[in-house]
């Protein structure tokens, strides 16, 4: 009964999912390196072009994940990084989507999975992760 | 005329609609837009909010995955991170029409999945700054 | 055997990002401007568009319809602006199918059952005034 209501009370709470990721550049600009920001751009700029990065990996065991598909690997990371390599000093308008956050009820269902099949020889279960990132990239004129 | 009961009764429920209240500007109130500021911020973040669950007979929705239940479930998330608010929200969710929830009751066996996603980028305003710039296309004035 | 598996697998885990770009110059007088944001000009709008082309990638890596960023931009949007008479396009929002060096492998091994590719883009046709 305890387990049922458990079960219960983890299906309709563990339904969540919070993805984070750290900061971005701020308005106005204190720092150096890429700008970035989700919003416009505080200088005149010029835009340069667009870009699509789509980071992935595997979630483990519902425990570890190991890959690029975390937000600040694919915006700090490789958007950035693609970003300075068309030349630009900064991109806005970033659109991001963690495709296929685990909630808290998923996690603990790809464990206990997991730790069964480890007790019986088999490997632990596994997730394909996904997070995709659009943003403009631009220079600025001053 | 019989024959146009059923045709007309799911034209009619081809169309849903969901709605969110967003928190009123105040003092100890967190902001939610899907605009940049107008002004200088401190960016602190981005986050992403994802509920998922199923309807369960087609209608209840135990899991909470609308649109208030999200909204409700940023606020503290913007509040733990220091922020006043959230900029450039991006909102995406599973909508059925009256029609697929009706067969969703009837075949209750089958819930029908549900998600609701928000993005955005938390931000600390700051005071008194200029707005951001937009870019001028070429030929017109700055 | 362990150590060829945990190599491939750590192998594997080196392209974990796929990175698609599209570089537009900068639009010489006549020439379609675009932007993900928005403008403070002021400007007519004329409507929103949405283009999307779809294929598939024969052998996992042949794009022959074009659903890159670059033939969506460029072959697509932009040519249709033109046609109706805008000046640039705004609020730009745009989708590439991307597929992991792996999904390209299987498409490769698989060839008889080729990869669906397709780009989308939306954005708000306007005219500048003045």
């Amino acid at each position: 009964m305890r387990l049922i209501s458990l079960t219960l009370a983890l299906a309709v709470t563990g339904c969540n999912a919070t993805v984070h990721g750290s900061r971005l550049s701020n308005v106005p600009i204190d720092t150096g390196g890429i700008f970035l920001s989700t919003g416009g751009a505080p200088k005149p700029f010029r835009s340069i072009g667009f870009v699509q990065v789509r980071g992935y990996g595997v979630e483990i065991a519902g425990m570890a994940d190991v890959g690029n598909s975390y937000l600040d690997g694919t915006i700090r990371g490789s958007l950035a990084a693609e970003a300075a390599r068309m030349g630009g000093q900064g991109v806005i308008n970033i659109e991001f989507e963690d495709e296929n956050p685990s909630t808290d009820l998923e996690r603990a269902q790809r464990a206990m999975g997991s730790f069964s099949n480890l007790l019986s020889g088999r490997g632990p279960e596994t997730k394909d992760r996904y997070v995709t990132v659009t943003g403009e990239v631009i220079q600025f004129l001053e | 005329m019989r024959s146009l009961v059923w045709p007309l009764i799911l034209l009619s429920a081809c169309t849903s609609v969901e709605f969110a209240r967003l928190p009123s500007v105040g003092s100890d109130r967190i902001f939610i837009t899907q605009e940049s500021l107008g002004g200088g911020y401190e960016s602190l973040g981005l986050v992403q909010i994802t509920r998922r669950g199923v309807l369960l007979f087609g209608f209840a929705d135990p899991a909470g995955t609308d649109l208030v239940a999200a909204v409700e479930q940023l606020d503290p998330e913007v509040r733990l991170a220091g922020a006043d608010g959230v900029m450039n929200a991006r909102v995406k969710m599973s909508q059925y029409s009256t029609f697929a929830k009706i067969l969703g009751a009837i075949f209750f066996f089958f819930p029908l999945p549900s998600e609701v996603t928000i993005t955005g980028e938390l931000v600390r305003i700051r005071q008194g700054l200029p707005a951001p710039m937009t870019q001028p296309p070429v030929g017109a004035p700055l | 055997m362990r150590t060829l598996l945990l190599t491939l697998s750590m192998l594997s885990f080196t392209a974990c990002t796929v990175v698609n770009t599209v570089t537009l110059p900068t639009p010489a007088p006549g020439e379609v401007f675009v932007t993900a944001g928005d403008i403070a000009q002021p400007h007519e709008v004329l409507g929103l568009i949405q283009v999307q082309r779809s294929g598939v990638l024969l052998f996992g890596l042949i794009d022959v319809v074009g659903t890159d960023l670059e033939a969506g931009f460029k072959e697509a949007l932009m040519p249709e602006v033109k046609k109706m008479g805008g000046d640039g396009v705004v609020r730009v929002r745009y989708h590439m199918t991307q597929y992991t060096p792996w999904a390209h492998a299987l498409g490769v091994i698989f060839f008889f059952i080729p990869l669906p590719s397709q780009v989308v883009i939306t954005g708000q046709v306007v005219k500048l005034r003045g």
